[in-house]
């Protein structure tokens, strides 16, 4: 589905990325690891290009989607459409609930008028918001609550019909309860998507996830399947962080 | 402690020098210009058309003026907000870091060109060409307009500027990653979002076009009339006090107070709703 090959990032002088190399298998949920500012967060955002805004930021290598280079000619609009990402602070915009969610099929033109709220509504079911706020699709979004806001961030993507979602710890900014309604969700939506999270939480990509990315300094230590990467590491350094020995 | 006190005290003392200031000025202006208001009659004064300080006796209407200056300052707005709006927008979303550093202290500087040179670039290059290419004597509410507009462009710019800067990066983020591209985001995402802002810099623009006069008085020709057509001179009320104060005693001297009066309450009204406006703004 994605894969990166010998992905190299720099900002300005600051290497942050080197030679990560990684497959995200279809349907599945693939979490990535490791202690802050290891470049957890810029290896995820290389995936739907948001580097690109970052002055002074530069990449080598590739990002294969669907066996094409994103970083060779590719359109990017497109891409961010299949490729939609959530962010760690909820960020819905000043906007309407409604006009939150159709925002996606406005600036695509997808769809108008009675089809327009038919997507809305499924978008806000897919992630079980719906019943909330079916009577107050005019309020703004900002006066939900915090993981209400991050759901409605997910149905925002959904809504333009994406096939991978990237999440950037989704529930950092959430209290436990709402952590465990928003990962409950994300196994709902592996069914239909491909979900790449970064969480700084190792019992949540043991409960989530079914491959793990270890990154450390910019590398990538080791990538394989959650159940394995937790029990029986290959590689020292992962041992350590995942027994705690790591900040 | 003791040295402390007196420090208090003396930036107390400095702190109140301003609104004193302040205040004397507003009770001049007022003892000085609300009396012939009152023997004119109030609604004669203000919505009196005629402004005949040496006729027997003397008639004092600012109606006309109070339209030159609303004139003049709607059409500068209509040149000067799309104008600096557009800069703001480049600047702030569009621009690589490298102009947006050149063009800052372009627009510094274009603030601090005196009016009067404003006033004599019109003279000089407006006038002869409205003249000769859109009709009339030149002088006119157009040449007051096309002055004024480019002399609230740095105020425009500057606001608006800070309005979209104090939209947060997440908000643009949500959006690219969603798709948008960057016009996209601007109208839908950040505009909507720096509103109060936006609205501020229209009427701190107003606040600053009604005001001027120097330039004004150079270019608009100063005819006390209602203007029918774009092309026709005014005269605004900033004008009229500059115009006439030199030679101005008794009755006609605390008229042009008079005039004041209202420029005053004009500015305060600006001032108040920018206030009300930016309040709003920061509770959303
Ligand atoms: N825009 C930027 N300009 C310069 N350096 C940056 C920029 N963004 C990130 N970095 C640096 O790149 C490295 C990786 O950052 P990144 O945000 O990817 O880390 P992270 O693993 O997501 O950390 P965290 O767990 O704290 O979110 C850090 O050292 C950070 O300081
Ligand atoms: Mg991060």
């Amino acid at each position: 589905m994605l894969a990166s090959r010998d992905l190299q990032l720099w900002y300005g002088d600051f290497h942050a990325l080197k030679g990560v190399s990684m497959t995200i298998e279809p349907h599945s949920i693939t979490a990535i690891i490791g202690p802050s500012g290891c470049g957890k967060s810029t290896m995820l955002r290389c995936f739907n290009r948001m580097n690109d805004l970052v002055e002074g930021c530069r990449v080598e290598g590739e990002v294969l989607f669907e066996g094409r280079n994103i970083y060779g000619r590719y359109d990017l609009t497109e891409l961010r459409k299949r490729v939609g990402m959530v962010f760690q602070r909820p960020n819905p915009f000043p906007l309407s609930v409604f006009e939150n969610v159709a925002y996606g099929a406005r600036i695509h033109g997808l769809a108008g008028g009675e089809r327009l709220r038919e997507s809305v509504k499924k978008a806000l079911i897919a992630t079980q918001l719906w019943t909330d706020v079916a009577d107050r699709l005019s309020t703004p979004a900002l006066d939900l609550s915090a993981e209400q806001q991050q759901r409605l961030c997910i149905s925002r993507l959904l809504a333009v019909a994406p096939d991978v979602l990237l999440m950037d710890e989704p529930c950092s900014a959430l209290d436990p309860l709402a952590t465990q309604h928003i990962e409950e969700l994300m196994l709902e939506l592996k069914k239909d998507y491909t979900i790449v999270i970064v969480t700084h939480n190792m019992q949540q990509a043991a409960r989530v996830s079914d491959f793990t990315g270890f990154m450390l300094l910019g590398e990538l230590v080791e990538f394989g399947e959650t159940d394995t990467l937790f029990t029986a590491p290959r590689d020292r350094r992962t041992e350590d962080y995942i027994t705690g020995r790591y900040g | 402690m003791k040295k402390e006190t007196a420090i208090r005290l003396t930036l107390l003392g400095l702190a109140m020098s301003t609104v004193t200031a302040l205040a004397v000025i507003t009770t001049f202006i007022l003892k000085e210009g609300v009396p012939v208001m009152f023997r004119q009659g109030p609604a004669q004064f203000l919505f009196g058309t005629e402004w005949r300080p040496s006729a027997e006796p003397p008639v004092f209407g600012v109606w006309a003026m109070i339209v030159g200056s609303f004139a003049v300052t709607a059409g500068a707005l209509a040149i000067g907000f799309p104008v600096g709006l557009g800069s703001a927008i480049f600047l702030s979303e569009f621009a690589p870091r490298r102009i947006a550093g050149l063009l800052k202290p372009a627009l510094e500087l274009l603030a601090g060109i005196p009016s009067v040179v404003f006033g004599f670039m019109g003279m000089l290059v407006l006038l002869p060409w409205i003249r000769a290419h859109v009709g009339g004597p030149g002088a006119s509410v157009l040449a007051g307009s096309i002055i004024l507009g480019i002399m609230i462009l740095p105020t425009v710019i500057s606001i608006s500027m800070d309005a979209l800067r104090s939209v947060p990066r997440s908000y643009r983020e949500g959006s690219f990653a969603l798709g948008a591209t960057g016009w996209q985001t601007t109208w839908r995402v950040t505009l909507p979002a720096a509103r109060a802002g936006l609205v501020a810099a229209v009427i701190l623009g107003m606040g600053r076009a009604v005001g001027e006069t120097m330039a004004v008085i150079m270019v608009t020709g100063n005819t006390v009339q209602i203007p029918r057509s774009i092309t026709q001179p005014v005269r605004t009320l900033t004008s009229n006090i500059a115009l006439e104060m030199n030679y101005a005693d008794g009755e006609h001297r605390e008229a042009l107070f008079a005039t004041g009066v209202v420029l005053f309450a004009i500015i305060m009204i600006l001032n108040t709703i920018a206030n009300a406006v930016s309040r709003l703004g920061r509770r959303s």
